[in-house]
């Protein structure tokens, strides 16, 4: 297993405090549902889980370091269920944040500030590039969310279509007990969704999106 | 991995050697009928909750690495495999009752075919219950049990173990007290029940694959009432 971030020191005290409420905009290779929400195993074709993720902070902190306003985005792909491991991921980092922030987001989204799901997710990964600065345009409007990285990646949303009226759906997955990522995701299709980065390649269009507010911590 | 090993080590080499036909039921055999229930229930049910034993260890082996505190797995299994024993004290004493009712021979398996067809259409009704089948999907989702439930310390890792052993007691329970019917020892059926419990829980598609048991569970049992 290759550690992850291994390039840059990070000596922080073992009780970094964060939280993070943010704009989550997700897309990935499963049809309409993502059984990895439902039944721990993606619903793709080919049983792998290829996902983009945008985030836009809209309050958070690391310790006393404010992180609102940060955008950032997650690129992952694993060969069959998360679970299972093998992961490869690339964590985005607006250009925008200050290098203390990027390095507060790089130690919370490496799972080394602890704090779910970061830290299972971080466990699932056995290679990681990151934290890589660039500049990321970002949308957060809840039906028609959409970001996107020059030459790199880009993802769109737009809503279910109903097939009988042709109006546009209002569709959500709720969970009041808690979801492992957000409760409440806004469902919606994937208009484009691709990246090519270095061993991250994949493109899904028409599949799975979710718009929500995510609420992470430690 | 050593634990499952030697449990089935146990089942194949020992198992039948320890356990001779039990007559007179006194305080020992009860106890022996109870260790070998809980060796039995380890074998066969910890290589299904692989993958999230597997989650937990990465999960710590990463922080061992970042020198950050962490706790070992095996409290984790020590958790899972507390719900198990429970299981196994109930399924000693429900069979200890069965034997005292002649419904188990001496050999540890059902002589009256009623009682083998009522267990079986029950388990067959039972796969097709959404409380199994929710069990079943909490027991698939090894990352989002992880991350919604995970725990620190020795005691949140057993209680973290627990909560897992009890969802895939209400996933199994059931499957697990087939043995009345196949035989309690009978190596052949704890092997292949022991698949079905991976294949459910392991496969993509392990969840229609439960169902499918459901019918064939039925099936047979009305055969058998027949």
């Amino acid at each position: 297993m290759i550690p992850i971030f291994n390039n840059m020191v990070i000596n922080m005290a073992d009780e970094n405090s964060w939280a993070l409420s943010m704009h989550q905009i997700e897309c990935c290779n499963c049809s309409h549902g993502c059984g990895c929400q439902f039944g721990g195993f993606p619903d793709s074709e080919s049983g792998a889980c290829e996902a983009l993720l945008g985030f836009s902070v809209i309050k958070g902190h690391l310790n006393e370091l404010d992180l609102s306003g940060v955008k950032m985005v997650f690129a992952a792909m694993w060969p069959k269920a998360i679970h299972e491991g093998n992961g490869k991921g690339a964590l985005f980092i607006d250009n925008e944040a200050t290098a203390e922030q990027v390095t507060a987001l790089a130690t919370i989204m490496s799972g080394q500030a602890g704090g779910m799901p970061v830290e299972a997710i971080a466990a699932t990964f056995t290679e990681f590039e990151g934290p890589i600065l660039t500049d990321i345009t970002m949308n957060t409007a809840d039906r028609h969310a959409s970001f996107s990285i020059k030459d790199i990646l880009e993802v769109e949303q737009t809503p279910l279509i109903s097939p009988v009226t042709g109006e546009e759906q209002n569709v959500h997955i709720t969970f009041p007990d808690g979801g492992f990522m957000w409760n409440d995701g806004i469902i919606g299709n994937s208009k484009s969704m691709h990246i090519n980065h270095h061993n991250i390649v994949f493109e899904h269009i028409g599949k799975f999106s979710a718009k929500a507010i995510a609420n992470w911590g430690n | 991995m050593s634990t499952i090993a030697l449990s089935w080590c146990y089942m194949l080499y020992f198992m039948t050697m320890n356990m001779n036909p039990v007559g007179q039921w006194r305080i020992a055999d009860i106890g022996l009928l109870f260790v070998m229930w809980g060796i039995m229930m380890a074998g066969m049910m910890l290589p299904s909750a692989i993958p999230v034993i597997m989650l937990v260890d990465k999960l710590n082996y990463r922080r061992r690495q970042q020198s950050k505190p962490f706790t070992q797995t095996f409290y984790f299994m020590v958790g899972y495999l507390l719900a198990w024993l429970a299981y196994s004290l109930i399924a000693t004493l429900i069979q200890w009752w069965l034997h005292h009712l002649m419904i188990l021979s001496p050999m540890m398996i059902s002589i009256n075919t009623n009682f083998s067809a009522a267990l079986l259409i029950f388990t067959g009704l039972y796969q097709w219950s959404p409380f199994k089948q929710k069990c079943l999907q909490l027991c698939r989702s090894p990352f989002s049990f992880i991350s919604t439930h995970w725990q620190e310390g020795v005691a949140g890792a057993i209680r973290l173990g627990l909560k897992h052993g009890q969802y895939c007691l209400g996933c199994c329970w059931l499957l697990m007290a087939l043995l009345f019917v196949t035989g309690v020892m009978n190596i052949k059926w704890i092997l292949i029940l022991s698949l079905i419990v991976i294949v459910e829980k392991m496969l993509p598609k392990g969840d229609v694959l439960s169902k499918v048991l459901g019918i064939l569970l039925l099936c047979y049992g009305f055969y058998l009432f027949l």
